[in-house]
Formats: structure tokens, C-alpha cells, sequence
């Protein structure tokens, strides 16, 4: 059987050549393997180098400062140092924060572990599009709110928040404002000179780089005060300690800075994908997008298909590699905490596919694709006994 | 279903019997089992002979992959039998068939349920 087609480039995305091939000069010993921190020779300069040139990519794309972007495991580990960084810091300030019900478990978790140790946390319902109002921040403030977290695009439903106005909002309320970007970098352009963002994560492997390398931007004017959580030697300005994995770095920096150079023509040919797979699946009645039509990543169709079972439509587009609910949540068979938020019955929200598009997409796939969505629901739906037609 | 074996999958990508008998049609039982709530409904038709013995029969389901095929073995299984046979039938067994996971083993029972609904009906 041939390999599937790969339309899950929201969960992660292959390394792109060129990355791959930056990272293999920072391994060997007739590369830059030293230590970027040993600075008494040419070893270790070489690598600091690299760490550096890595640093301005990252920050090149996002319109930051270098000297704001600390190196970290991912894009997880980024949310826990930004969200359980702020709290530790500011504890005696306040202890409340302010984050929505879809959020990526690796928001929704420092938070409720915070929550467990003593700080109180709002939990906001998007609205039915999808998005986390600025009016719903706005009313969920409190005198002791020291965070409010909100992802820049939903991983699910592809969704983009107005991080402009929510941060200029917290700005003026004298909180931190952190924004979870995993799913944002080089897809919806971000200029952290402009937008009133304090914290703001990244990971490489969502972007073409490579899986366990990440970072968070911490803003220094004005500055964003945070703990750090690993400690030990005093790295990264003393907010994540240990020695730098130059490789990793390296490739962050190679991908962020392919994304950087690529972005326009990238947005505009994934567009065209996405809109030529939607408008395939046009002839299928009772099919349903699920978040705004209108502010979501080019990348991403989140559908639900009336009258068929989320399990048997997955199990029917085995030629396809998409999923229901992110990656790293559907491996537990529950409905999607994503959708239900939006309101979708849990029968709806299982019979719901995430597709997602990227780099090597091409339209033979698309049009592939969407033949095997249009068979297997027709045939679903002649055997389903709740299949009447559209509602 | 990750890991589905090739029964099921035979099962579930071409499922016998599938479908309805005409709705005019004279002697069909008809049950059904199963809600939207709890993930599978199953509707059995039973075309049966003046014998007492299954003749035909016409399944429709909407549940995960080994539903289907759950569905689609028992009605190969079907034609033939007595409505006494089927309303003893305990096709559990069906889980060991389909190598189905422990959170899927709802599956035959829901088939078993419409099928024995099948049967009672108009009796």
C-alpha cells in the first residue's frame, strides 16, 4: 500500500533539507561541536556563533530583539517557564490568571497545576468562531491578575486571536501577556516591536525544524519579569539553564529564517490548496468548518461530517494522515475538548477531521484527498441509520 | 481504528448486507440498539420464512470501525438461523474476532441487542 497522504502538518511537520543539513555541520568533530559556552577556544566560539546567528533568525522572523529569544525543549517547555515563570515571580502581587478553555494542554496544565497550588484561574469559553474576545479578557480582569494567556492560532481548529488588541488591553491593566505561537510562527505574521506581547513560545518541528527544540521570547522594555525552572549554571540569562543542544539551535534558526524568506509565497500557494480541497468536497451536504471562515491560518480545515462516526471516518481515510482533535490529545479517544467548547454535540464533534496542509502539499494530493473524504463518507452514510440528509 | 486487524477491515470496507429492505416489504422484523449518546445505534432488518428461519437480512449501523464489522459478520451469520437461536445468540465472542480493544468490546453487545430486538419484534 502506498504511504499515506500527509495532511497533519499541524502536528508536526517534516524537517526541511536545507535545515537538516545546517544541523549536521554541529555534530561531528570537523564541525562545530563545542560547547557554546566555553568561551577559551576557537571550539566553543565556533558553536557560540552559531547559537547567535540561530538567535537573530528567531528573532528576525518575529520582529524581536535577539537578546529576547531563551532557548528551551519546545514549545511545552516555553509555556510552562512563561505561565509558571510569571506566577512564581509575581506571587505576591496577585495571584490570578486569565486563559481560555482551548488552549493547548501544555497551557491548560501549568495552569491547572497552579490552580491546585493555591492560584485562581479564569477559564474563558471562546465564541462560537472559535476566538477569545479582547471583551471577554477585558471583563475577566481583576485587581490581582498578574497573566493572561492565549494562544496566537488554535492547533485544532486553526482559529487566529486578535493578540494586538488583548495585548494593549493588558498592557493597560499592568499584567503580563503571554501568547502561545507554536502554531503561528511563519504562518500569520508577527511583529513583537508592534504588538503589546510580554511572552510569546515557539517550537521548531511545527515550522520545518527539528522536533525538541524551542523558545520563548521574553520582552525586555518593558521588561518581562519571570523565575526560571531549571536551574544550573545560569544559561540563557540565568531563565533556563544547561548546555546549549547547538544542533537543535542551528536548525531552529535555519527554519525560522527558510520560513521568514519563504512566507509569502508559501501563504499564497496553501491558500490556493486549501481552497481547491474545500471546494472538491463543495458537492457533499452537511459538512461544516468549524471556527471562523474568515480569521484562521490558510493551513487548516477543521470539518465535521454529519451522520457518520468520527472512528469509522478515520478508519475509512487510512490513506490519509489527518486527525481528530490534536495529535497529542486523540490518542485518548475523547471527544475534542476543543470543539465541545464551541458548542459542537459530542457525536458532531467526533465525526470531525483536522486536515492540515504545508510545505509538500501538492494538488495531486489535494485532489486525491478529497476523492477518499467524498467515498468514504457516501459509503458511511449509506449505512448509517442517522443519515437522513442535511440538517 | 489504529491496529484494526484484517477481519475487521474486511468487514468494515465491505460490509455484508448492508443496508435496508424496501419499507413495504411484507414479513421484516425490524429492532434497533444503541444511541448517539453512547457512540453506536444499529438497526437490523430480519426477512424471515414461514419456517421460522431467517431468510435475509439488511443491517445499517453508525458506531466506530468494529461496529460495523461487528454488524457485518453477524449478518453473514444471520440467514438461516431461527428467531429461538437468535434470541439466545451471545456473539461476545466477536470481540476475540476483531481483536477489538477493551473501550470497543460495547460493540457486539449493541449488534446482539438489535438483532434480539429483531426478533422480538411483532411477537
Amino acid at each position: 500500500m502506498d504511504e499515506p497522504i500527509y495532511l497533519d502538518y499541524m502536528a508536526t511537520t517534516p524537517v526541511d533539507p536545507r535545515v537538516a543539513e545546517a544541523m549536521a555541520r554541529y555534530l561531528t568533530r570537523d564541525g562545530g561541536f563545542g560547547n557554546p559556552a566555553s568561551d577559551t577556544h576557537v571550539y566553543g566560539h565556533r558553536a557560540r556563533a552559531a547559537v547567535d546567528d540561530a538567535r537573530a533568525q528567531v528573532a528576525a522572523l518575529i520582529g524581536a530583539d535577539p537578546r529576547e529569544i531563551v532557548w528551551t525543549s519546545g514549545a511545552t517547555e516555553a509555556n510552562n517557564l512563561a505561565i509558571k515563570g510569571t506566577a512564581w515571580f509575581h506571587k505576591d502581587r496577585g495571584r490570578h490568571i486569565v486563559t481560555s478553555r482551548t488552549e493547548h494542554k501544555a497551557v491548560i496544565d501549568p495552569c491547572r497545576w497552579l490552580e491546585r497550588n493555591g492560584w485562581r484561574v479564569t477559564w474563558l469559553t471562546p465564541g462560537p468562531d472559535g476566538r477569545v474576545t479582547p471583551a471577554d479578557i477585558a471583563t475577566a480582569l481583576e485587581p490581582d491578575t498578574v497573566l493572561v494567556s492565549v494562544m496566537h492560532v488554535n492547533n485544532e481548529i486553526g482559529v487566529v486571536n486578535d493578540i494586538d488588541a488583548i495585548g494593549s488591553l493588558c498592557r493597560g491593566h499592568g499584567c503580563l501577556f503571554h501568547v502561545d505561537g507554536a502554531q503561528s510562527a511563519g504562518k500569520v505574521a508577527i511583529d513583537l516591536k508592534r504588538s503589546a506581547v510580554d511572552l510569546m513560545s515557539f517550537s521548531a518541528h511545527k515550522v520545518y525544524g527539528p522536533k525538541g527544540a524551542g523558545a520563548l521570547f521574553v520582552r525586555r522594555e518593558p521588561r518581562a519579569r519571570i523565575e526560571a525552572l531549571i536551574h544550573g549554571g545560569g544559561h540563557e540569562g540565568g531563565l533556563r539553564s544547561g548546555t546549549l543542544a547547538t544542533h537543535q539551535v542551528v536548525g531552529m534558526g535555519k527554519a525560522f529564517e527558510v520560513a521568514m524568506n519563504e512566507f509569502d509565497s508559501e501563504h499564497a500557494r496553501i491558500l490556493m490548496l486549501r481552497d481547491r480541497f474545500r471546494a472538491a468536497l463543495s458537492g457533499l451536504e452537511g459538512v461544516h468548518l468549524n471556527g471562523s471562515a474568515t480569521e484562521r491560518v490558510v493551513g487548516n480545515l477543521n470539518l465535521s461530517f454529519e451522520g457518520v462516526h468520527g472512528d469509522a471516518l478515520l478508519t475509512a481515510l487510512r490513506g490519509l494522515a489527518v486527525s481528530t482533535g490534536s495529535a497529542c490529545s486523540s490518542a485518548s479517544g475523547a471527544p475534542s475538548y476543543v470543539l465541545r467548547a464551541l458548542g459542537r454535540d459530542d457525536a458532531l464533534a467526533g465525526a470531525s477531521v483536522r486536515f492540515s496542509f504545508g510545505r509538500w502539499t501538492d494538488e495531486a494530493e489535494i485532489d486525491r484527498a478529497a476523492e477518499q473524504v467524498i467515498d468514504a463518507v457516501t459509503r458511511l452514510r449509506g449505512i448509517s441509520p442517522l443519515w437522513v440528509g442535511a440538517a | 481504528m489504529i491496529g484494526a486487524n484484517t477481519v475487521l477491515l474486511d468487514h468494515f470496507d465491505d460490509p455484508r448486507r448492508a443496508g435496508a429492505f424496501p419499507a413495504d416489504r411484507p414479513g421484516i422484523r425490524r429492532g434497533e440498539a444503541g444511541s448517539r449518546h453512547h457512540g453506536a445505534v444499529v438497526r437490523f432488518e430480519l426477512l424471515v420464512a414461514q419456517d421460522g428461519k431467517i431468510e435475509d437480512c439488511r443491517f445499517k449501523a453508525w458506531g466506530c470501525a468494529g461496529t460495523i464489522a461487528c454488524a457485518s459478520l453477524v449478518a453473514e451469520w444471520l440467514p438461516g438461523r431461527t428467531l429461538d437461536e437468535i434470541r439466545v445468540a451471545d456473539v461476545r465472542s466477536l470481540t476475540g474476532v476483531l481483536e477489538l480493544p477493551v473501550e470497543r468490546a460495547y460493540a457486539p453487545l449493541v449488534v446482539e441487542d438489535a438483532i434480539r430486538a429483531a426478533a422480538e419484534e411483532g411477537s
